[in-house]
C-alpha cells in the first residue's frame, strides 16, 4: 500500500502555512543540509534518490546538478518551473497551491546544492492565485530565516522571488523561460551551451520543475534508499497524475512512479464516464503519443512508456471515450501547438500551421486521400528538426494519431463520417 | 585540433570550429539562412542540417562544434567527426525546410530587387520542390517603411532574425524587433521607432532575401548587368571595403556595398558612406583645365596649362612657393606633389590642408564611424613628410612671405571662410587642382580638374595605419584627368621622371617613406597591409 508524500496533507486547511508545515517536519531538511552537508553532499544524495525530472524529459536531477561549474566567478541561478500550460497537466498547480513551502524548501536545498545565492520561481501568469499564495510562503520563510542573508548562521544567503509569466506555453521550455526571465521574447536558445554552463544572464542556471523540487525534502529526510525504494528502480519516487477527460473522477492522484495505467483510469478514476468504452489514451500531455485502448496495460513511468513508444511527459493523462471524434480532437491539439509555437524554427512556424490547415480540411469534408499522408508527411518534417522540443510535442500527436486512427480520417475523406 | 571527415574528404581544423565553417574550407557550401557569421548563432532557420555519424537526429552546421573526441569515442579510430551533408536524409531535410519556407512567400522575383542574389531563390533552384502543395490563402504581413533608407517587404521574410540581431549586437540601436508569434512572427518597429541609425542599411545586406531592401536600390536595374569594383568607401578614415556596383554604358554608380575586412570594417559600412556617391554626383564638378586671360578664367588646353603652371612657379623665389596637400588625395598624388615640390620647385613649403573641422567619433556597439571624414588624412601626412599646415601657409600668404600656391583638393566639402579666401587673394600666383567649383578654385589662376576617389587608382592609409588599395570604377569627366595623370606633365616639366601608374609612384613610395618600406602595390591584395 502506497502512502502518500507530497499530497499527504495538502487538503488540510491550514497546509500552505508556514506553521503547519513546520509541524509535519517541513524545513527540517533546509537545516539539515545548511549545518550539515556541503554542497556536493546534496548532490551526490539527490543523484542516490534516482530522482528524475518531472517537467517531462526525466532527467536525472542530480546528474543536472552536478554539471554546474564547482568554481567559477559568475553568480549562479536556480529557477524553479512553474509555468505549468501542457494540456491535461495541473499537478503543480495543486503543489503550488497546498503545500507551497515544499516547492519553497526544496528550491532553497536545490539552490544551496548548485551554489546559488538567488532563486526564481517563473510562475505561469494565469496562477494568480497561486503566485499570491507563493509570495506569502516566501515572506513567512524569510521572516523565520529560512530565506535572506546568512541563513540559520550558516553563512550561506538565498533570495527567492516570483517571477510571473505574460502567458506562453513556450516560456516553460527552459531557455524559454530564461529568455523570458531575462525580459525578452520567449524564444528558446539551441544547445550548447547548455543552462548549467551558461544560462540566465549567461550565468550557470538550473531550471528544474516544481514537483522534483518538491520531492526533494523528503529525499533529505528520508534518504536516497527510501526514495529509489519507491517504483521503478530507473526512475523511482512519488509521483503525481493527472487524470482528465472521460473518468467518472478526474483529479490529481499521488501513488508510486509505475502506477499501471488501468489502474488509474479504472481505480482512481472510477472508469470511463457514463459506463462507455474507452477508445484512446494520451498519458502523459497533449503532446506524446496516444495509446490505443488496447495499451493501456503499461506501468506510467518513463521506461515503460518509452518501450511502447509514449512518454510519461508530465504525466497528465487524458482519457478519451468510444464517441471520441479523433479528427477533430487531433485538431484542437493541433490549433494549440501552431498558435504556442514561438515562430523561430521554420518547420515549427510553417509546419504547425500548414497541419492545422490540412486538418481543418480533411475535418470539413473537403479532404483527399493525399491530405492524410501530406499530414503525416508534414508531421515527420516538423520532428526532431528544430530548436527545442515543442516542435516534437506537435509532430507526435499527428503521427501517432493519423497512424492509429487512420480509418477515421479516411471516414472523413469518403464521407462515411456526417460533417458538421 | 581535430581531424573529420566531410562527405568522404578528409580535413584538420581547429577545435571548436564550426561544422559549416569545416565544410568551407573544402569547398562545400551548406545552404543557410541564419547563420552570419558577424552575429551570434541561433539556429533557427533549420536550413543548414547535416548528418553526423553517431547523433541520432539530423544536426545544424551552423552551431554544431568540431572537438577532439577521447580515443574510445573516435569514429573508425580517428576521426573526431564523421559529418555528411549531401545524404538523401539531408537532402531530404533540406528540400522540406525551402517547402515550409515557400508556403507563404509570394515568389514574386521578377520584381523583387533580391533577385540574382536572393539565398531563396537560389537555394529553391538548387535544393528545392518546383511546385508548391500549399494551397491555402497566403500570410500577407505589410510592406512597411522601416526609416529615412529602408523598406520592408513583409511577405518576402523568412524570418531569419538577421535584422534584429544586427540592431542588437552590432548597432546596439535595438529599433526593431520579431512582434506577435508564431505563424504571426513579423519583423516591426518597435514602438515610436524608426530604423534611423547610421548602418541601418546594412540590415539590407544581411537579410538573405529581399525583404528588407533600401530605399536606394529600389526597382534599380537587376544586379547582375552591374560591373563590380572592389575599392575602399572614401567618407571617412575608417576606409572600409566596398564593392562599387556601376555601369559602364552610362559611367555612374547604382549601388555600394561593403565588403569583409576583418581588420578594418568586419561585414559592415556606414549609410553615409554607402550614399556617399550621390553626394559627390551633386557636386558642381571641374570638368577641364581653366587658366585665367584678362582677369576670367577661360577653358585650357591640357599641355598648355600645365607649361603655365611649371613656367610661373620658376619666376619666383623657391621661398616663396608653397604646395598644400590633401587627406582626399590618395598618397601617390600626395607623394608627387611633394616631390614636385621639393625636387622640383625645391622649396621646403610642404603642408597638409587642415581646413576641415573634425567631427566627433559615432561610435556603435560594434562599429565606430570616425569624425576625420578625410579618407586619407594620416596617408597624405605620411606622404608629405611635413609639419606645416595649410593654416601656417595662410600665415605667411597674409605676411606676404609666400606669394605662390600649388593647392591640391579632392573632397566633397569646401570649408575655407570668407576670411581664408581674402587672404589667398593677396597670392600672385595660385594654382588649384580639385573635382569641384568652390570659392577657391574661382580666385585661381589655373584650375586643374582632377578625379574623385571613385575615379582613380591608388592607396590610402585610413587612421588605423593601414594601407589600402582604392580602385577606379568609373571615369571621371572627359576632359578632366587622374591627378596622377597631371603630375606626370608637371615631373615632366621639372625634369624629374615620369611616374606614370599608381603602382610605380608606390614603388617609390616603398622605397622612400617611413613605415612603406618593403611593401608592394600588388601585394596589398584585397584587405591591404599594416604600416611597418
Ligand atoms: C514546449 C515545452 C514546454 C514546457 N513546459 C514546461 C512546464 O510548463 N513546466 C516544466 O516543469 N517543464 C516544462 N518543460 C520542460 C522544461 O524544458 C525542462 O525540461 C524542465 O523544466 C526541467 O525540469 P526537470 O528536470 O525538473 O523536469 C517544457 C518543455 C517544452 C519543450
Ligand atoms: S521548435 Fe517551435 S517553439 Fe521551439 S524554438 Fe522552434 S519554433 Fe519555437
Ligand atoms: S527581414 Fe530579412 S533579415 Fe529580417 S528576419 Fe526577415 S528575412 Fe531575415
Ligand atoms: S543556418 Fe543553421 S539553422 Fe539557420
Amino acid at each position: 500500500m502506497y502512502e502518500k508524500v507530497l499530497t499527504k496533507d495538502i487538503n488540510m486547511p491550514e497546509s500552505r502555512k508556514l506553521a503547519y508545515y513546520e509541524k509535519v517536519g517541513g524545513y527540517r531538511s533546509w537545516k539539515k543540509a545548511l549545518k550539515e552537508m556541503d554542497p556536493d553532499a546534496v548532490i551526490e544524495l539527490v543523484k542516490a534518490s534516482k530522482l528524475r525530472g518531472r517537467g517531462g524529459a526525466g532527467f536525472p536531477t542530480g546528474v543536472k546538478w552536478g554539471f554546474v561549474p564547482k568554481s567559477t566567478d559568475k553568480p549562479h541561478y536556480m529557477l524553479v518551473n512553474a509555468d505549468e500550460s501542457e494540456p491535461g497537466t495541473f499537478k503543480d498547480r495543486l503543489l503550488m497551491a497546498g503545500m507551497p513551502h515544499s516547492t519553497i524548501e526544496g528550491a532553497a536545498i536545490g539552490s544551496y546544492a548548485i551554489r546559488a545565492n538567488t532563486c526564481y520561481i517563473y510562475i505561469r501568469g494565469e496562477f494568480v492565485r497561486e503566485a499570491r499564495i507563493l509570495e506569502e510562503a516566501i515572506a513567512e520563510a524569510y521572516a523565520k530565516g529560512y530565506l535572506g542573508k546568512n541563513i540559520f548562521g550558516s553563512g550561506y544567503d538565498l533570495d527567492m522571488y516570483v517571477h510571473r509569466g505574460a502567458g506562453a506555453y513556450i516560456c516553460g521550455e527552459e531557455t524559454g523561460l530564461i529568455e523570458s526571465l531575462e525580459g525578452k521574447r520567449g524564444w528558446p536558445r539551441t544547445k550548447p551551451p547548455f543552462p548549467a554552463i551558461e544560462g540566465v544572464f549567461r550565468c550557470p542556471t538550473i531550471v528544474n520543475n516544481v514537483e522534483t523540487l518538491a520531492c526533494v525534502p523528503y529525499i533529505l529526510e528520508r534518504g536516497a534508499e527510501w526514495f529509489a525504494g519507491i517504483g521503478p528502480e530507473s526512475g523511482p519516487g512519488p509521483k503525481l497524475y493527472c487524470l482528465s477527460g472521460h473518468v467518472e473522477k478526474p483529479g490529481v492522484y499521488e501513488d508510486a512512479m509505475g502506477l499501471p495505467l488501468r489502474k488509474l483510469i479504472y481505480e482512481y478514476g472510477g472508469g470511463i464516464l457514463n459506463g462507455k468504452k474507452l477508445k484512446a489514451v494520451i498519458p502523459g500531455g497533449s503532446s506524446v503519443p496516444v495509446l490505443t485502448a488496447d495499451e493501456i496495460d503499461v506501468d506510467m513511468d518513463f521506461d515503460s512508456l518509452a518501450k511502447i513508444g509514449s512518454m510519461l511527459g508530465s504525466a497528465g493523462c487524458i482519457v478519451m471515450d468510444e464517441d471520441t471524434d479523433m479528427v477533430n480532437t487531433l485538431l484542437n491539439i493541433a490549433h494549440f501547438y501552431r498558435h504556442e509555437s514561438c515562430g523561430q524554427c521554420t518547420p515549427c512556424r510553417e509546419g504547425t500551421t500548414w497541419a492545422e490547415k490540412v486538418l481543418h480540411k480533411i475535418k470539413s469534408g473537403h479532404g483527399t486521400m493525399k491530405d492524410v499522408d501530406l499530414l503525416y508527411e508534414i508531421s515527420g518534417n516538423i520532428g526532431t528538426r528544430t530548436i527545442c522540443p515543442l516542435g516534437d510535442a506537435a509532430a507526435m500527436p499527428i503521427e501517432s494519431f493519423v497512424r492509429k486512427f487512420r480509418h477515421e480520417f479516411e471516414a472523413y475523406v469518403t464521407k462515411e463520417v456526417e460533417v458538421a | 585540433m581535430a581531424l573529420i571527415k566531410i562527405d568522404g574528404q578528409e580535413l584538420e581544423v581547429k577545435n571548436g570550429t564550426t561544422i559549416l565553417d569545416a565544410a568551407k574550407e573544402v569547398n562545400k557550401e551548406i545552404p543557410h539562412y541564419c547563420y552570419h557569421p558577424g552575429m551570434s548563432i541561433v539556429a533557427s532557420c533549420r536550413m543548414c542540417m547535416v548528418k553526423v555519424e553517431g547523433m541520432p537526429k539530423l544536426t545544424t552546421a551552423c552551431s554544431t562544434r568540431i572537438g577532439e573526441m577521447p580515443p574510445q569515442r573516435k569514429v573508425d579510430g580517428k576521426y573526431d567527426m564523421v559529418v555528411t551533408t549531401n545524404s538523401d536524409e539531408v537532402k531530404q531535410a533540406q528540400e522540406s525546410v525551402l517547402e515550409f519556407l515557400l508556403l507563404n512567400h509570394p515568389v514574386d522575383c521578377p520584381e523583387c530587387d533580391q533577385a540574382g542574389e536572393c539565398f531563396l531563390q537560389d537555394y529553391s533552384f538548387k535544393y528545392g520542390k518546383d511546385r508548391s502543395r500549399f494551397e491555402f490563402e497566403k500570410r500577407v504581413p505589410p510592406r512597411k517603411d522601416m526609416g529615412p533608407n529602408m523598406l520592408l517587404i513583409g511577405t518576402r521574410c523568412i524570418l531569419c532574425s538577421r535584422c534584429v540581431r544586427f540592431t542588437q549586437e552590432i548597432s546596439g540601436t535595438d529599433e526593431i524587433m520579431v512582434k506577435q508569434r508564431g505563424y504571426h512572427a513579423e519583423i516591426d518597429l518597435f514602438p515610436g521607432q524608426s530604423l534611423d541609425n547610421k548602418l541601418s542599411m546594412n540590415t539590407a545586406d544581411v537579410c538573405p532575401v529581399g525583404a528588407l531592401v533600401t530605399k536606394d536600390f529600389l526597382f534599380k536595374p537587376r544586379n547582375w548587368r552591374y560591373e563590380k569594383t572592389r575599392s575602399i568607401c572614401p567618407g571617412c578614415s575608417v576606409g572600409c571595403n566596398v564593392q562599387i556596383e556601376h555601369m559602364q554604358e552610362d559611367n555612374k554608380m547604382y549601388r555600394f556595398k561593403p565588403l569583409e575586412n576583418q581588420e578594418v570594417n568586419q561585414w559592415w559600412m556606414c549609410d553615409d558612406g554607402r550614399l556617399l556617391y550621390h553626394v559627390y554626383g551633386k557636386l558642381n564638378r571641374l570638368e577641364y583645365p581653366q587658366v585665367r586671360k584678362n582677369d576670367q578664367l577661360q577653358r585650357g588646353h591640357w599641355r598648355l596649362s600645365m607649361k603655365a603652371v611649371a613656367n610661373r612657379l620658376k619666376e619666383f623665389d623657391p621661398s616663396q612657393v608653397a604646395f598644400v596637400g590633401s587627406g582626399y588625395a590618395s598618397n601617390e598624388e600626395n607623394y608627387l606633389l611633394q616631390k614636385i615640390a621639393r625636387e622640383g620647385v625645391k622649396t621646403k613649403h610642404v603642408a597638409i590642408d587642415d581646413k576641415y573641422p573634425r567631427e566627433k567619433d559615432i561610435a556603435y556597439k560594434k562599429f565606430t564611424i570616425k569624425g576625420e571624414k578625410l579618407p586619407n588624412y594620416q596617408g597624405a601626412q605620411d606622404m608629405l613628410q611635413s609639419s606645416a599646415t595649410f593654416s601656417d601657409i595662410l600665415k605667411k600668404i597674409d605676411k606676404g612671405e609666400i606669394k605662390a600656391l600649388y593647392y591640391l583638393g579632392g573632397g566633397p566639402q569646401f570649408t575655407l571662410s570668407e576670411a581664408d579666401i581674402d587672404i589667398l587673394k593677396k597670392l600672385d600666383f595660385l594654382v588649384v587642382q580639385d573635382i569641384q567649383k568652390t570659392p577657391l578654385s574661382e580666385i585661381a589662376d589655373v584650375v586643374l580638374a582632377g578625379a574623385s576617389a571613385y575615379e582613380k587608382d591608388g592607396t590610402f592609409t585610413n587612421y588605423q595605419q593601414r594601407v589600402q588599395r582604392i580602385r577606379q570604377a568609373v571615369l571621371p569627366p572627359m576632359a578632366a584627368k587622374t591627378d596622377l595623370e597631371i603630375f606626370q606633365e608637371l615631373l615632366d616639366l621639372f625634369d624629374l621622371p615620369k611616374a606614370l601608374r599608381a603602382q610605380l609612384v608606390f614603388k617609390e613610395i616603398a622605397e622612400k617613406v617611413k613605415g612603406y618600406q618593403g611593401m608592394d602595390y600588388r601585394g596589398l591584395g584585397d584587405l591591404g597591409m599594416a604600416k611597418g
